[in-house]
């Protein structure tokens, strides 16, 4: 369990009101220090610590890995978990439709291009915090406001019917791993 | 092909060809993730999405609770309350469609064949929204004063249509002929709701004349049981405001189907949810004589949800009295009526020189006594319970537009007992 950082540990200003600690490592080794409430926003880095019996002594000498996580993107991660670490929980959505305004802060946050968009998505998904999807989410669902259906093919690089059929044909052609 | 079709064709071509348009791989993500980007979209990305494939179509795919089909010709479509949403078969959007999020032919010309009429327009309209959204519930509301193409027989005999839950029957006049077969389309699980209709007009439903002489505005609800004292009506009285004053009532007692009050002419239709029984009082307060007419709703529904219908008609008529209460005085006629274990009491008369009339009604529910008033007030209702057993569960709301021909009617009449 003990990984020596090669980088200085990212310390997010926040952090440094909370007493309890967390070092999280990334994919590229990059060592980031999160706190209590923020950690509990991901419900994957939340059982951990509560599954590796890590408390307010011993957290900090027990960095946790995180193998499917950059550097990058757990920055990000880490930065939204702070921010969001008081904020109430949020109403269950009535009616149908996931309305919600995504504030300013997050907006810039996730101004990042869309391959880095979508390792983040992965990796939030991942980490399961539900409300760095949610934001994710709105920014992909935002591309489609004011488009066509041709353009949101484009946009999503939704297969048509017949390229999906063909896809089929040749996956059920395709002999299997015995043949 | 008109020319706009073309122009807009060309735009997008070459839109198509030079824009750039950012990427990203949607279909490379993980389901759930796929799922919740879709649910963050409105109804018409949706609905744009899922034209892309029939892939994205089943991703597309979400149950929604209730919608309504509009009949009004060329305005006919779908409308999505919850969702803010607004479909039209044709190109037009009406004009108070603003506020809604709408969507033309134009934004699903796939789906609806250029030569068809209104009518199947929104008949294939309503049958591919019900495979994006499938409804298990939905209603059909048809504007009467706005339909010329078609006929509501044709309506009704799409059977898609004939399974809506609910027909809101808008705006304008029906042929009594027309009118009976809407009302034999009720059944135990479909409401008639009708709004803004029926002035000047006369049905005869089973032999039975019903002179309605002004805009009625019913709609059927159900009495839902909160708590061992307290009942609440889900859906308040819709309103007419083209009438000098209409009386709201809401929570207004368990049995009570509806209470609408329009001109100097009230509307009571009461719903038994534990009877085969149930009746309609029409309470006409017109002249200075008090007609309470109650008229017996037949067709034993067991389901609190049974559409109104009209069978025998009654009549009483009182006799004029002046009690004096405290520092008012109340000079009216009153009448009363039994029906089953309610009794309805209708007053019309003069307190502190203003004209008043009220509608009571005394009944019981589950062995507890509740009485209730209904005030053809103008402005305002009364906070506090009126009369001395008035139940807790009463209660009136205020409404948006009322005339300033009158003030407020005060009522200090007596509890039941002495009526």
């Amino acid at each position: 369990m003990s990984v020596e950082p090669e980088v200085p540990i990212v310390q997010v200003e926040e952090v440094r009101e909370n007493p309890v600690l967390y070092k999280i490592i990334s994919s590229d080794n990059h060592v980031f220090t999160i706190s209590e409430h923020a950690v509990k926003l991901s419900k994957t880095l939340w059982d951990l610590i509560t599954n590796l019996g890590l408390t307010a002594e011993n957290a900090l000498d027990n960095p946790i890995p995180v193998e499917n996580v950059n550097g990058k993107n757990m920055e990000t991660i880490v930065q939204f978990c702070e921010r969001h670490k008081y904020d109430e929980e949020e109403p269950e959505y009535t009616n149908y439709i996931r309305e919600f305004v995504l504030p300013e802060w997050d907006r810039q946050l996730l101004s990042i291009d869309n391959e880095e968009l979508f390792q983040l998505i992965l990796a939030t998904n991942y980490l399961d915090i539900q409300k760095l999807m949610d934001y994710c989410c709105r920014v992909i669902g935002d591309m489609a406001k004011d488009k066509t259906p041709e353009e949101l093919r484009i946009i999503y690089g939704i297969p048509t019917d017949a390229e999906d059929d063909a896809l089929e044909r040749s996956a059920s052609d395709s002999p299997g791993p015995s043949g | 092909m008109d020319l706009f079709f073309w122009l807009s064709k060309l735009y997008e071509f070459i839109r198509f060809r030079f824009h750039r348009y950012p990427k990203f791989p949607l279909f490379h993500l993980p389901y759930l993730a796929i799922k919740q980007v879709i649910e963050s979209m409105s109804v018409s990305e949706r609905i744009k999405l899922s034209q892309t494939s029939k892939r994205m179509a089943t991703f597309v795919r979400m149950k929604l609770p209730f919608y309504y089909v509009f009949i009004r010709d060329a305005l006919s479509g779908l409308f999505m309350k919850d969702q803010n949403a607004l479909l039209y078969c044709g190109r037009e959007i009406h004009k108070f469609a603003e506020k809604y999020e709408c969507l033309t032919s134009l934004d699903y010309e796939e789906w609806l064949p250029k030569n068809s009429s209104n009518l199947k327009k929104t008949e294939l309209l309503f049958h591919q929204i019900q495979d994006i959204f499938p409804s298990k519930s939905f209603g059909v509301c048809l504007f009467l004063s706005e339909i010329f193409e078609t006929t509501i027989e044709q309506i009704f005999e799409i059977p898609a249509f004939q399974k809506c839950d609910r027909i809101v029957l808008y705006q304008g006049g029906i042929a009594s002929i027309h009118l009976d077969k809407i009302m034999k389309m009720a059944n135990d699980k479909r409401d008639i709701v009708i709004r803004d209709m029926f002035k000047n007009l006369t049905i005869r439903f089973e032999k039975q004349d019903i002179e309605f002489d002004w805009s009625v505005v019913l709609r059927d609800v159900a009495a839902e049981k909160l708590d061992n004292s307290s009942f609440l009506m889900p859906a308040s009285i819709m309103t007419s405001s083209s009438y000098d004053w209409i009386a709201y009532g809401q929570g207004f007692a368990s049995g009570l189907l509806a209470v609408v009050s329009t001109g100097y002419i009230g509307y009571l239709a009461t719903k038994y949810i534990q009877k085969k029984k149930r009746d309609v009082m029409l309470v006409d307060m017109h002249t200075s004589n008090v007609v309470l007419q109650g008229a017996s709703v037949a067709n034993n529904p067991s389901n609190v949800n049974v559409p109104l219908m009209l069978t025998v008609a009654y009549e009483q008529r009182g006799v004029l009295r002046e009690e004096e209460y405290g520092d008012s005085t109340t000079t009216g006629t009153k009448h009363t009526t039994i029906t089953g274990d309610m009794r309805f009491l209708g007053v019309l008369g003069n307190t502190f020189g203003k004209q008043m009339g009220a509608i009571l009604l005394e009944g019981y529910y589950e062995n507890q006594k509740f009485t209730t008033i209904t005030w053809p007030i103008l402005r305002g209702f009364s906070p506090l319970p009126i009369l001395d057993n008035q139940s807790a569960y009463t209660k009136f709301l205020d409404i948006e537009s009322m005339s300033t021909k009158y003030e407020r009617i005060m009522w200090s009449g007596p509890s039941f007992d002495g009526a």
